[in-house]
């Protein structure tokens, strides 16, 4: 790890650090803290240790400035949270939100400082017609490309063709479980549905804690190429952390949960890079209770090399063969993990064809 | 130091580990080992401060050989590619449009407004635009008959004093325009011409010395001028409202909605202090004299 790398970590783990450091050693730490997505998170972790007085005017200027950005995102996702509210007010439907949006209109601390682009929602998978019709009635229009898109949300994934709004030009994912349904793994969206909890002051639903710990988890290891790995990870931190503290019993359900969900894997890897990465205070009973989620051996220090490479920038153009290779084997793994071979070998195989053909239409 | 006073051979030395400099409040860090760019940076930064070293540098952009035979460049604004392999004749405006970008199209404390700013004697005269309004095109031309340069492209507004903070970047012009400002000011300092860029053929101008030493002086912004450059108009300055000043330049600037409630308030205020105006022009001479007019029926002492 190099230097400006630990010191973004160690700054954003204790914020009395940054008002410590000189000028000239926020240079790179501001620059790698933007390639890394952390800038906001970073500006919202010292302005709530209260040590923003303390820093170099210009750097406070970065800090300030980006910490507008994420007031923007969250200001626009909780109009479009009223929106879609006021879209869905004639469908039967019991709307849970998830990840960013959840986190910002429950107002947990977690969302301090988190960009978010998107809404996500999970829905019964019996109501997405209903839903995606009253959607399409209000506004929101499909992403796809093609029909072969269509087709491959609506057969395989976990959720429908992204939809954006006509005029807003913000995006919905709506859905009905939350991981692609062709994957290895598959949590029972019903026991995700049946835990949801109100969300104080709105007639909206959220994740249960441990459900939402998982589905970050999920996210992150199961789902995902890690591209946006440092972020969710430090999610992850802050949402444990919170929770082991306002949560009583909390890290005893959070293990049977992920069995339950058949997420041990991902929350195996989101405890252990989270504890490397963050220092995630994680009891020493959670982690014995994992041991039979654990990866086989060589498989482990395989994931633990490509993430230590692909999880940080290095270099100046943020790039090195490793850092690249990881991040290619990363992306593999991740549609290894979403599809059987066959499938993929036929998914890669419709894509490549498409590119061809586009290609030749434009020359 | 200015970058005039570097040798050449020094200048090209630098720039290879990364040159500082300050326009305005920012500084940009440049690294590169083409002659091209060096040549640029010599010539149309020349009068800008050199900074020794800078403890943060608000942009990183680096111009790099790339391809197998080395004849393409690639672009990096901190870290991130933003042109990647790109010909190697395109590499002078696209490192500009990267300063550019790197700079302006960032989250910034300021309002950015999509406009040019010249002052005279405390008092700014704001340029909206659209791309082709003929906004640098008009800066270009004021800065030559005793305006001050703040900048041709975008209007740092200050929410906290409502003041414009100058950014006195190179002006680029385009196609006619070139010879248009050519004709006006003769002893205007041209970069080459480019005459195959995204947007058609290009030339930088030198930003005068005067506007580059005085860079830290913001001003207060006194007129909102609307250029329409219109072939074959006469000059013509009639009266904008000032609802729609105030929608256009929401609507026009860089991160209105980003600033939120800041944003808006400190706009009102703008257009609220401002006298807003619509300029159709087609002739420079005529549209300088039309608007040194203005500047002379102003009416009271500016504010601090």
């Amino acid at each position: 790890m190099s230097l400006s790398s630990e010191r973004l970590f160690g700054c954003v783990r204790d914020p009395e650090r940054a008002a410590a450091l000189e000028p000239r050693e926020w240079d790179g730490l501001l620059r790698l803290a933007r390639r890394c997505a952390l800038l906001a998170r970073l500006g919202a972790q010292i302005e709530q240790a209260g040590c923003m007085d303390r820093l170099p005017g210009r750097v406070r200027d970065h800090l300030l400035a980006m910490a507008a950005v994420a007031e923007h995102h969250q200001r626009s996702v909780r109009w479009e949270v009223n929106r879609l509210r006021h879209a869905l007010r004639d469908v039967e439907v019991k709307i849970v939100l998830l990840k960013g949006a959840a986190y910002v209109m429950a107002g947990l601390p977690v969302a301090r400082g988190r960009l978010v682009s998107d809404v996500d929602i999970l829905v019964p998978r019996a109501t997405l017609a209903a839903v995606e019709r009253a959607l399409l009635g209000h506004g929101w229009e499909p992403l796809a490309e093609d029909e072969y898109d269509d087709y491959y949300y609506r057969t395989w994934m976990h959720e429908l063709p992204p939809l954006r709004h006509r005029d807003r030009g913000a995006a919905i994912d709506v859905h009905h479980t939350i991981l692609p349904l062709t994957g290895r793994l598959h949590p029972d969206p019903r026991l995700l549905l049946d835990s949801a909890r109100p969300i104080a002051g709105t007639d909206l639903t959220m994740l249960a804690p441990e459900d939402m710990v998982l589905h970050a988890a999920a996210h992150a290891f199961q789902d995902g190429d890690l591209a946006a790995g440092l972020r969710d990870l430090t999610d992850l931190d802050l949402l444990l952390r919170h929770f082991a503290e306002a949560e009583s019993g909390f890290w005893e359900r959070l293990v049977p949960r992920a069995e339950r969900l058949q997420l041990g894997r991902p929350l195996y890897y989101a405890l252990r890079y989270a504890r490397r990465l963050w220092r995630t205070p994680v009891p020493e009973r959670a982690v014995a209770a994992l041991r039979r989620a654990r990866p086989a051996w060589p498989l482990g220090r395989l994931m633990d090399a490509l993430v230590a490479r692909a999880l940080v920038p290095t270099g100046e153009e943020g790039s090195s063969p490793t850092a690249d290779l990881a991040r290619l084997l990363l992306y593999i793994r991740s549609h290894w993990l979403r599809m059987p071979p066959w499938l993929l070998a036929r998914h890669l195989g419709r894509k490549a064809i498409r590119r061809c053909v586009a290609r030749s239409q434009d020359a | 130091m200015r970058l005039s006073e570097l040798p050449a051979t020094e200048l090209a030395r630098r720039l290879r580990e990364g040159l500082c400099w300050r326009v305005g409040p920012f500084v940009v860090r440049l690294t590169t080992p083409l002659a091209s760019v060096a040549r640029h940076v010599g010539t149309l930064y020349a009068d800008f401060p050199a900074l020794e070293q800078a403890d943060v540098v608000d942009a990183h952009v680096s111009v790099r050989a790339a391809g197998w035979t080395r004849r393409r460049v690639s672009i990096y604004s901190d870290g991130a590619v933003v042109y990647r392999k790109v010909p190697r004749a395109q590499a002078v405006p696209l490192t500009e449009w990267t300063l550019n970008l790197s700079v302006f199209h960032r989250p910034s404390r300021f309002l950015l407004l999509h406009a040019g700013v010249v002052e005279r004697e405390g008092r700014a005269a704001i340029f909206p635009g659209d791309p082709g309004a003929g906004k640098s095109t008009l800066c270009a031309a004021l800065v030559h008959r005793g305006w001050r340069l703040l900048s041709d492209e975008v209007a740092p507004l200050a929410p906290a004093d409502g003041r414009i903070v100058p950014v006195p970047r190179p002006i680029s012009l385009k196609e006619e325009s070139i010879e248009a400002v050519r004709r006006f000011a003769p002893h205007a300092t041209f970069g080459p011409i480019w005459p195959e860029t995204a947007k058609g053929r290009l030339a930088h101008v030198l930003p005068p010395r005067e506007s580059v030493r005085r860079m830290d002086e913001p001003a207060r912004p006194a007129w909102v001028i609307f250029p329409a450059f219109t072939p074959g108009a006469a000059p013509r300055l009639e009266p904008f409202g000032k609802a729609r000043a105030l929608l256009y330049c929401a609507t026009n600037a860089f991160n209105y909605d980003v600033l939120g409630r800041q944003g808006f308030l400190a706009l009102a205020d703008l257009i609220d202090r401002c006298d807003c105006y619509r300029l159709s022009f087609s002739d420079l001479e005529q549209a300088a004299a039309e608007l040194a007019d203005l500047w002379a029926s102003r009416s009271e002492v500016p504010g601090p």
